[in-house]
């Protein structure tokens, strides 16, 4: 297919085959959590709106059971989607893998990268997880972004990031 | 003697009094809002009679933005240091900027009827990682403009070309020249002259009442003619007024077309793409072939017919601003991009063919076409149909006609759709009655993602799309193993590569 290449292509390092990292465990419970305060909006909306509205038996059972759907969906959601992100570092690009139904894995190198950084929200710190997020050039469809990593973990990754892309920058004495 | 002095602060010359008022003018048209309050309030609260105020509010106008003006003339000045652009400016809001050679992305001139007067022009800077042109120089001498960008050449560029003199020479053969029937083409090629038409309705509703009023009559009174006259005539007339309208508005983006690109030329000299045009205003852009990102190859109808192509050459984007800057070519015969984009994407791209209908584009695979045929094709057409059928009857299933011309045109876009890959090149073709050509380095890779949908996962296609500092590039629906293999090539080469993306 490129045949004027003499890389041979069948020895080039696969993306395809990785020891994908998994994300922290209390990520899919910390998720949980941060979805209670809507779930609970969205029962007592319902409650209100059947009893308020004085919906008949049938419409009550229709909305309440369509809701308890989505409850159900929003609840189960973590433990599905959780499992299926997950991450590698490789000596020379971090490759990052998410999606359900919708699936997408992205590699970025580290000598492309412009920026990191490691932010933690009060309920992420409750669980003492973080977010990483790996900022290259140009303003194009969002960084890579890495939620739910134990927070040593995201350290870790930050420094060791920071010293890769610092190591193998073109040349550093452009200011940017 | 070099016109550069980088020992003192410097003015420029008191012309750029113009350049200041122009801003003034602009900053005021963009907070219009704002000055309208204070306005009607002035009218309102104190006496007196209509022209007086007016007259008040005129002279009032014309001392403020002058005074500003000056003022700003009067508080900027700069200095070309020994590595950086260095401007202050600001008479109540003091602003310094530094600007280093090796962040100056290009260099840009632009001359005025009035600067031209004067051998004048305005230099601005393209830095990466800004918010359009950064700083700006108003109203300095040519030969200051020239040696400027000549002292950038030699500090910040990555060119091995010794004889950086050479690019100041006029003697220097274009690459490209352009004359009246490109500006033809550009004119009738300009998307805007269409859009110019959807705000030239209401502009006309906004019309003083008494221009209205008497261009209405007319109109009541041609009406009467015509409805003497039968409904054919009626129709000619119709048909006849639109037609002038849409002539009037062509004119006037061709008379746009000339008034920006009037006598281009594109030069390559010393390592770097120059473009001088312009009819009132001359206008001259740089760029440096290390800075490209991303080169679009493209060709609408209207251009086709002319056999004429654009060329748009693409540098990084900040992250506040969603598109590059850009150097555009506008208009090209067929098979210019060959040799402009092998010297400027040289050594990699040497050997490469750049046509739109090259034998070595490959297209994506056929299932491209299914779900799209599936669910936004036969799915409406049935419902459309059913619906028409209730509300209409049997004419309601001419409804059922949007499959086959939906279905058309997807195959038409899953045509046009193709990619090439060379060691070093990658190039995608896009379009659907135009054409497009998107051609990048791998080097210059940002990241690299492949994705899937629940079909494309059933049917082993995938979807890879390249991030480049200037925005995305997307193949859809190639079969997983090519993506991948392309993927993991393109990870290789930017690894691997030790010579600088920017």
């Amino acid at each position: 297919m490129f045949e004027n290449i003499e890389i041979p292509l069948d020895e080039l390092p696969q993306t395809s085959r990785l020891d994908w990292q998994p994300l922290d465990p209390g990520y899919r419970l910390c998720l949980l959590v941060g979805r209670l305060l809507p779930i609970v909006f969205l029962l007592a909306g319902t409650t209100l709106a059947i009893v308020l509205l004085g919906l008949d038996t049938v419409r009550a059972l229709l909305l309440s059971s369509g809701v308890g759907l989505a409850t159900t969906a929003m609840l189960a959601w973590p433990f599905v989607a959780v499992p299926r992100m997950g991450y590698t570092v490789r000596d020379k690009d971090l490759v990052y893998r998410r999606g359900v139904f919708w699936r997408g894995v992205t590699a970025v190198p580290f000598n492309r990268i412009q920026h990191v950084e490691t932010s933690s929200s009060p309920l992420d710190r409750r669980f003492s997880l973080a977010t990483l997020k790996l900022f290259t050039a140009g303003g194009s469809g969002g960084d890579l972004r890495i939620d739910g990593l134990p927070a040593e973990r995201a350290r870790q990754l930050r420094a060791l990031v920071l010293d890769k892309a610092g190591a193998s920058a073109p040349s550093k004495e452009h200011g940017y | 003697m070099s016109p550069i002095d980088p020992g003192h602060w410097q003015r420029t010359s008191p012309l750029a009094i113009l350049f200041f008022l122009g801003s003034v003018l602009r900053a005021l048209a963009r907070n219009a809002a704002q000055v309208i309050a204070p306005l009607a309030a002035f009218f309102l609260a104190f006496g007196g009679d209509t022209p007086t105020k007016i007259l008040i509010v005129a002279v009032g106008f014309v001392l403020i933005t002058l005074t500003v003006s000056v003022l700003r003339y009067l508080f900027f000045r700069f200095r070309i240091a020994e590595d950086a652009v260095l401007i202050r400016e600001g008479v109540i809001k003091r602003k310094q900027l530094d600007i280093k050679f090796s962040r100056i992305q290009g260099i840009n001139t632009e001359q005025s009827l009035v600067y031209r007067l004067f051998d004048l022009v305005t230099v601005s800077f393209d830095t990466a990682g800004s918010r359009g042109s950064e700083g700006s120089l108003p109203a300095v001498s040519t030969r200051f403009g020239e040696a400027l960008r000549e002292t950038l050449g030699k500090v910040g560029g990555q060119t091995d070309e010794p004889e950086t003199a050479a690019a100041v020479s006029p003697a220097a053969e274009p690459l490209l020249r352009l004359d009246w029937r490109d500006m033809l083409c550009i004119g009738l090629a300009d998307r805007r002259a269409f859009l110019l038409l959807v705000i030239a309705v209401p502009l006309f509703e906004q019309l003083s009442g008494d221009i209205r009023k008497a261009i209405a009559s007319a109109i009541e009174d041609v009406a009467a003619d015509i409805a003497a006259q039968g409904q054919a005539t009626a129709a000619a007339i119709l048909g006849a007024g639109l037609l002038l309208s849409v002539a009037v508005l062509l004119f006037g983006s061709i008379v746009a077309a000339l008034l920006r690109y009037h006598n281009f030329r594109l030069y390559f000299e010393g390592g770097r793409l120059r473009s001088v045009g312009g009819l009132l205003t001359r206008h001259e852009a740089v760029m440096e072939p290390g800075k490209i990102q991303l080169a679009r190859i493209s060709q609408s109808l209207a251009m086709r017919w002319f056999r004429r192509i654009r060329i748009v050459l693409r540098q990084a984007a900040s992250q506040t601003q969603s598109a590059g800057k850009r150097f555009a070519i506008p208009a090209a015969t067929p098979g210019f991009q060959q040799g402009l984009l092998a010297a400027v994407l040289a050594p990699e791209a040497a050997e490469l063919d750049f046509d739109f209908e090259s034998p070595a584009i490959r297209r994506v695979s056929r299932r491209f076409l299914r779900p799209r045929i599936l669910y936004l094709g036969i799915a409406p057409a049935i419902a459309m149909a059913a619906l028409g059928w209730f509300e209409a009857g049997a004419p309601g299933l001419l409804l059922l006609l949007w499959l086959p011309a939906w279905t058309a045109m997807q195959w038409r876009v899953w045509q046009r759709l193709g990619w090439h890959m060379s060691g070093d090149v990658f190039v995608r073709r896009t379009g659907f009655l135009a054409t497009r050509l998107d051609v990048f380095l791998l080097r210059k890779v940002q990241r690299v993602s492949v994705s899937q949908s629940p079909y494309q996962r059933r049917t082993a296609v995938a979807t890879l799309r390249f991030y480049l500092a200037s925005g995305s590039v997307r193949v859809p629906c190639l079969p997983l193993a090519d993506a991948a293999l392309i993927r993991d090539y393109v990870l290789y080469k930017v690894e691997s590569s030790t010579r600088p993306w920017y």
